[in-house]
């Protein structure tokens, strides 16, 4: 066998090695998940928004946030819920207009399993409930609840 | 029964609340000065108010009637009205304010002698029936809480009980609603004043300049927001 063969197996065998942290020895692949630093199955809360703020759309994404950082962050701790707040006026973010058929700045719930999204819903009530803090907090945890009953399953 | 009366309710709602909303104010105030300064008398107000009302009614009826069957292309015609209905917005009501200032005159544009008398008197006429294309053009322009309550709410409660068209054009009527509410008073309250002082040309020669004003200031705010966005 030649010196560049022998030298290519070993830093493949090496760098395979470096994926399973020492596990892959007996077998068995240890997932980022497993390992506390990811989850398989979790819920993914959207808000997404354009160029053109308005006074009612920040309203919204602050209502948002509260709610999820109020009720439920022990899921937001643990991994089971992530929150993200996303411009899709910048090109890399423009799919999600039509990954969505978003036709305005919208709050979107998405069921993420095994890194495919297994399902999703777009709060369209949150539009109607802005003026009801009360409300719209009630709408956005019992839907964020319903979603998270998925990843129990 | 109960359900579809409070659907169409809510039809009527959620074009209220998208009139009521910060969002489309500068548009709003505009309506407001144009069929309010019809001060030609109660009746002229009622007309440009109803042709407001039936502008944005059809409008929306329109939309409603070609997209709740087919909801593939609501997200496209959606972003495609709200960016660009916004961004031709401003300079039309700068346009329309300069028209109204008598800055810009059908002469100007070498469209003199008897020709251009006809377009001039016209324009005149035009007045009440600008009520009706305004309607159409505001409601057109679209804003975030507009597309929303109109492509989401009022869609998925359209579409639940099959009505594309009775339900839009309700929407449409409850977006002209408190315009129009606004305009009586306002044209009420200058009818008042005009008699007190009893110079009717005079008061007349004011209230076309200061919708003049607002519609230029209207124009301004678009641009700034929507071509410029420093806002």
């Amino acid at each position: 066998m030649r010196l560049t063969t022998i030298l290519k197996l070993a830093i493949m065998l090496f760098i395979l090695c470096s994926f399973g942290t020492g596990d892959f020895m007996t077998g068995r692949f240890v997932s980022a998940a497993e390992k506390g630093e990811g989850r398989d199955h979790y819920i993914q809360v959207y808000y997404f928004h354009g160029k053109v703020r308005c006074y009612s759309c920040n309203m919204i994404e602050k209502m948002t946030v509260e709610t999820i950082r109020t009720f439920f962050s022990e899921e937001l701790d643990k991994g089971r819920l992530k929150l993200s707040v996303v411009n899709v006026s910048t090109p890399e973010n423009s799919h999600f207009v039509k990954d969505y058929g978003l036709y305005s700045q919208s709050v979107i719930l998405s069921e993420m399993k095994d890194g495919k999204q297994a399902s999703w819903k777009n709060l369209i009530r949150v539009w109607e409930l802005l003026n009801n803090e009360q409300k719209f907090k009630e709408y956005v945890r019992e839907e964020v609840t319903n979603f998270l009953e998925k990843t129990d399953e | 029964m109960n359900e579809i009366v409070i659907a169409f309710g809510m039809s009527a709602w959620f074009g209220i609340l998208t009139s009521i909303s910060p969002c489309p104010l500068a548009s709003n105030i505009a309506a407001v000065s144009y069929i309010g300064g019809q001060h030609q008398g109660p009746r002229r107000v009622l007309l440009a108010g109803a042709l407001y009302t039936a502008g944005r009614a059809l409008t929306y009826t329109l939309l409603g009637a070609l997209l709740i069957s087919s909801t593939q292309h609501v997200s496209a015609v959606a972003n495609f009205l709200q960016t660009w209905m916004n961004i031709l917005l401003g300079p039309v009501l700068i346009l329309v304010g300069l028209v109204l200032f008598d800055v810009i005159r059908f002469g100007s544009f070498g469209l003199q002698g008897r020709f251009g008398g006809i377009i001039q008197s016209r324009i005149g006429k035009i007045g009440v029936w600008g009520a009706g294309v305004l309607g159409i053009v505001f409601a057109l322009s679209f804003c975030p809480v507009s597309a929303a309550l109109f492509f989401g709410s009022l869609f998925s409660v359209a579409f639940r009980f099959h009505s594309p068209v009775a339900m839009p054009a309700l929407f449409g009527i409850g977006t002209a609603l408190p315009v129009v509410v606004f305009a009586f008073v306002i044209a009420f309250a200058s009818d008042g004043i005009n008699r007190a002082f009893q110079g009717v040309t005079r008061f007349e020669w004011w209230a076309r300049k200061g919708t003049a004003v607002i519609f230029i200031g209207a124009g301004g705010y678009y641009i700034i927001r929507y071509i410029f966005e420093w806002i």
